[in-house]
């Protein structure tokens, strides 16, 4: 079932084309790699998902409908920023989860935050930036969303950081749901992904089954990533 | 959705300016005791006298930190939760445009009352202090009422006057930032000086149809009119009859169809043309 839809879509900022009449289908219980350098189009292609930037022409549909209330209760993201209100601590960042998202799981989230050995009273600001992300991704991963937009989680990070922000999005995410891993860093993902797209300037240079992929070319996505993106 | 959104930027806003409340208050109540002890008395030392006029400043100084403060934790309330950081968060959240701008409208206008209210309520715990000993309550209910007396009469009336004039001049100056705010988002860079520069064309623009408006109203030999309704003050030298609160019901109207063309703003530019970068 497609779950996420985009036709002719296109955005501009001034004379660059970030998105190019980009048609695309992607369905549930799939977890899709959008693959590409910066400057490819992913995190536009994304925000557009989420209603954040306006299309200049064609259409992005979540679950049928056009970014708005209705896509929004579905969809779980996390932005490439620190994005939430750094005066409030953890237990009010659950608070706040809670109150707006109807599938947010706030047991699952405490559980997670525990495993952390986080203080649920601590201030977002007096974390260091790679414990806020973790929190980020928690309360993202904690939600039972239909689609989940995760724009570069691991980008930044060090490698057991790394580690844990994809065990946390392997074990928590819906087996229904569709997840969609923005990244240039294919390595550390390749072996999760069941789809690949590859964007380049704007347009879709390739979107296929991850295991087919593999098979046809006889190389692993990432060698692929390297030959497309070749300067 | 609005009592939740409202919930956490009440506390938001609140915890800039509620210490700050307090300190106000403090300050006041200090002022007064200070100017009560030596109040009458002769050969003050001139240490107390600047002591008493340093507190003074220094009270008049938090009262207008205070009046920017207001200001500046609305405005930042606005542009950080919708088009900052946070505007990943909030413009995510499974809530309407139009019920963020509601939000906000109702936040700004809160706590715009609040400081005003803060700063009479300061005004009248120093005069309590001040005076109470020195001034017999018929005393003081009388010096009211002479110094009202030019303004429409009895404390209620005038009150009512300005707490309704003061909610039409809040919603219409609150709802204009916000609609310069979202206007500015629209320019890729330096959204600030977009922002200004909005707020200064939608003055100007409010200008041109007030002096455009009382032209024809004059020319047609109206009263009053529907735009550029004049001074505030104006409404209270005309005493409480009925062409005092015919103006006051123009000036409401006016203000409010201000307020609803720049909510309409502000809503098309979160729902059509948000920008995040």
């Amino acid at each position: 079932m497609t779950i996420l839809e985009c036709r002719g879509l296109t955005k501009k900022f001034g004379k660059v084309t970030a998105l190019d009449a980009i048609d695309l289908n992607l369905e549930a219980g799939r977890i899709v790699g959008l693959l590409g350098p910066n400057g490819s189009g992913k995190t536009t292609l994304i925000k557009l998902a989420n209603g954040l930037i306006s299309p200049d022409a064609g259409q992005v549909l979540i679950d049928g409908h056009e970014p708005g209330p209705e896509t929004k209760a579905v969809t779980a993201y996390l932005p490439d920023k620190d994005f939430l209100p750094d005066y409030m601590n953890v237990e009010q960042l659950l608070g706040f989860y809670g109150d707006f998202f109807k599938d947010f799981d706030s047991e699952r989230a405490m559980d997670m935050i525990r495993s952390l050995k986080l203080d649920p009273e601590q201030k977002l600001k007096a974390m260091s930036k790679g414990t806020r992300e973790k929190i980020q991704l928690i309360l993202t991963m904690a939600r039972r969303a239909k689609v989940y937009l995760l724009d570069e989680p691991i980008a930044g990070v060090d490698p057991a950081a790394r580690d844990y922000i994809l065990r946390t999005i392997i074990g928590n995410y819906s087996q229904d749901a569709l997840v969609l891993i923005s990244t240039h860093l294919i390595a550390d993902v390749e072996n999760m992904l069941d789809e690949v797209i590859f964007l380049k300037t704007g347009h879709i240079e390739l979107h296929e089954n991850a295991e087919d992929l593999r098979e046809r070319t006889g190389k692993d996505v990432d060698h692929l990533f390297r030959e497309v993106y070749a300067c | 959705m609005l009592r939740k959104l409202l919930k956490y930027d009440i506390k938001e806003v609140g915890m800039g300016l509620l210490p700050l409340y307090g300190i106000v208050l403090v300050l006041a109540a200090i002022v007064g005791i200070t100017g009560r002890l030596y109040n009458g008395v002769q050969n003050v030392p001139l240490a107390v006298t600047i002591l008493s006029v340093i507190l003074a400043v220094l009270f008049f100084m938090l009262l207008t930190a205070m009046a920017i403060m207001t200001l500046f934790l609305i405005v930042k309330n606005y542009r950080a939760n919708l088009f900052g950081n946070r505007g990943y968060l909030m413009n995510t959240l499974p809530v309407k445009a139009s019920l963020h701008v509601f939000d906000k409208t109702i936040i700004g206008m809160l706590w715009t009352c609040a400081s005003m209210g803060i700063a009479i309520l300061s005004a009248v715990i120093m005069v309590l202090i001040l005076f109470t000993d020195n001034i017999v309550a018929a005393d003081l209910a009388r010096e009211i009422k002479s110094v009202l007396a030019p303004f429409g009469g009895s404390l209620p009336a005038v009150l009512a006057k300005a707490l309704l004039l003061l909610l039409f001049w809040a919603v219409s100056m609150v709802t204009l930032l916000f609609a310069s705010l979202s206007i500015g988002n629209l320019w890729k860079e330096h959204r600030v000086l977009g922002a200004i520069l909005a707020f200064a064309a939608i003055g100007i623009i409010k200008v041109l149809l007030a002096v455009g408006n009382m032209k024809l109203s004059n020319a047609l030999g109206i009263s009053f009119t529907l735009f550029g309704n004049g001074s505030v003050f104006s409404m209270f030298e005309a005493g409480n009859g009925f062409m005092t609160y015919s103006k006051i019901g123009m000036i409401g109207l006016e203000d409010f169809l201000y307020a609803a063309v720049f909510t309409w703003i502000s809503c098309i530019v979160l729902r059509k043309r948000l920008n995040l970068q």
